[in-house]
């Protein structure tokens, strides 16, 4: 199944793109950080954090096929 | 009556009211960080009537922050911005009393600073300084008012605010430095700066006046390009709060060091605490000799030292100097130790330093 993902930040130009058709095989967050690492390897190295349906998602949350935002902390002021 | 007349607008708000605004003109607010989001902040506040900010920032005014910090005018450039930021609130908003502090958030300054005011604003614009706020913040128990931004996006939320979520909550693990551009490379537009700054401002009105639907478990995210908003709901983490306690403990226990852990002793204002008479007498011309049983301890402290240089306190066997750090750490902005050593390991180590 594919999830879309939607990048924030500095992250859209790490990845050179606004969103990603993930393909995934599990509905869980752990499967999707893992195929998020490997399929954009670029982003491996950053702090993120995922949100779906405007939450913050964490291990045991559960998940649907809504996109999956991916945020970057800012720190410019 | 005056007062009255000159907020009469906010005052006019069912939720503010006298009651409000003479609530807002008790306050106390400490403003970190005095560039893009902070000159809008500290004057929209000082304006709202807040009766005490305090602001801080170590930096000067450079004429490249002339554009979107606009407090500073041309001849400003070169001196420090939280100085030039108290004249001016100083000049034009008399119910607002404003400390200026120009020097660095540090660990050793951290509960001097925030343990008097009843809200803290983040408006830095450093990762680092961004998590030792927070940690500070969860360990004093004081409401945290985050904002920060890259290039056309802003990020806002209030942490620690009756239990709510912290940074670390949002964000538990620190970047670092290589994943975060700063402003400076990645640039930014006045315009972003100031409309966010003043969204941090009217939570900063919320918190103060304990207003509805502040926001406190929720990140709002708003991209100044495409109008794309979030509002997105985060929770409380109860051990990230217990890891930033810890924090502030561990960073505190590192004020005491050891001969082994100095950087050259060269950049140290050396103070020796001891009585005139005790031996053995340390000899170096660098050495300042200010014991702490004088009445003037802290009138020689900022005599006599290099403003430039952090202090490090010695006596006998560190005992005191432990004494001293606690003690001026509340009076000296400037980073403070106390060295744990005898007085005879360190004679015999500066004998080896300074041939």
């Amino acid at each position: 199944m594919k999830v879309e993902i939607r990048f924030f930040g500095q992250l859209i130009e790490i990845v050179g793109s606004n969103t990603y058709e993930l393909e995934i095989t599990k509905l869980e967050y752990d499967a999707i950080l893992t195929q998020l690492n490997k399929q954009m390897p670029s982003i491996k190295s950053f702090t993120i954090q995922l949100a779906q349906n405007n939450k913050i998602i964490q291990g045991e949350t559960e998940l649907d096929l809504s996109p999956i935002d991916v945020f970057p902390p800012f720190s410019g002021g | 009556m005056n007062k009255i007349k000159r907020y009469l607008r906010q005052i006019t708000l069912d939720e503010i009211g006298v009651k409000g605004q003479n609530r807002l003109l008790q306050s106390r607010v400490l403003l970190i960080g005095a560039g893009g989001l902070g000159c809008p902040l500290v004057q929209i506040l000082a304006s709202s009537g807040i009766g005490h900010i305090s602001v801080l920032d170590y930096d000067r005014v450079a004429i490249h922050n002339l554009a979107r910090q606009i407090i500073f005018k041309k001849e400003d450039v070169g001196r420090y911005k939280a100085e030039v930021i108290s004249k001016y609130i100083n000049d034009y908003y008399p119910d607002c009393s404003i400390n200026h502090y120009n020097i660095f958030f540090n660990s050793n300054n951290a509960d001097r600073l925030i343990s008097n005011h009843d809200i803290v604003i983040d408006a830095t614009d450093d990762i680092n300084t961004r998590y030792l706020i927070n940690d500070n913040c969860v360990f004093y128990d004081k409401p945290l008012v985050y904002a920060a931004l890259y290039k056309y996006e802003g990020q806002l939320t209030v942490f620690n605010y009756k239990n709510g979520p912290s940074l670390r909550c949002l964000y538990p693990n620190k970047p670092s430095y290589h994943e975060i551009p700063t402003c400076e490379h990645s640039g930014m537009l006045a315009t972003v700066s100031s409309t966010l700054a003043q969204f941090q401002a009217t939570e900063v009105i919320k918190v103060l006046l304990d207003l509805p639907g502040v926001l406190s478990g929720k990140l709002w995210y708003y991209n100044f390009l495409n109008h794309d908003l979030r509002l997105i709901n985060f929770e409380l983490i109860p051990h990230q709060y217990e890891y930033s306690k810890e924090r502030v403990r561990s960073e505190s226990i590192k004020t005491q060091i050891s001969l082994n852990q100095l950087l050259p002793y060269e950049i140290y204002n050396w103070v020796d605490i001891r009585s005139p008479e005790e031996i053995p007498l340390l000899k170096w011309d660098f050495i300042i000799r200010i014991p702490i049983t004088s009445k003037d301890f802290k009138d020689q402290l900022q005599k006599k030292c290099d403003p430039n240089k952090p202090i490090l306190f010695f006596c006998q066997s560190g005992k005191r100097a432990k004494q001293a750090q606690e003690l001026s750490r509340k009076f000296i902005s400037k980073e403070c130790f106390a060295l744990l050593n005898s007085t005879e390991d360190i004679s015999s180590y500066l004998r080896t330093k300074c041939k």
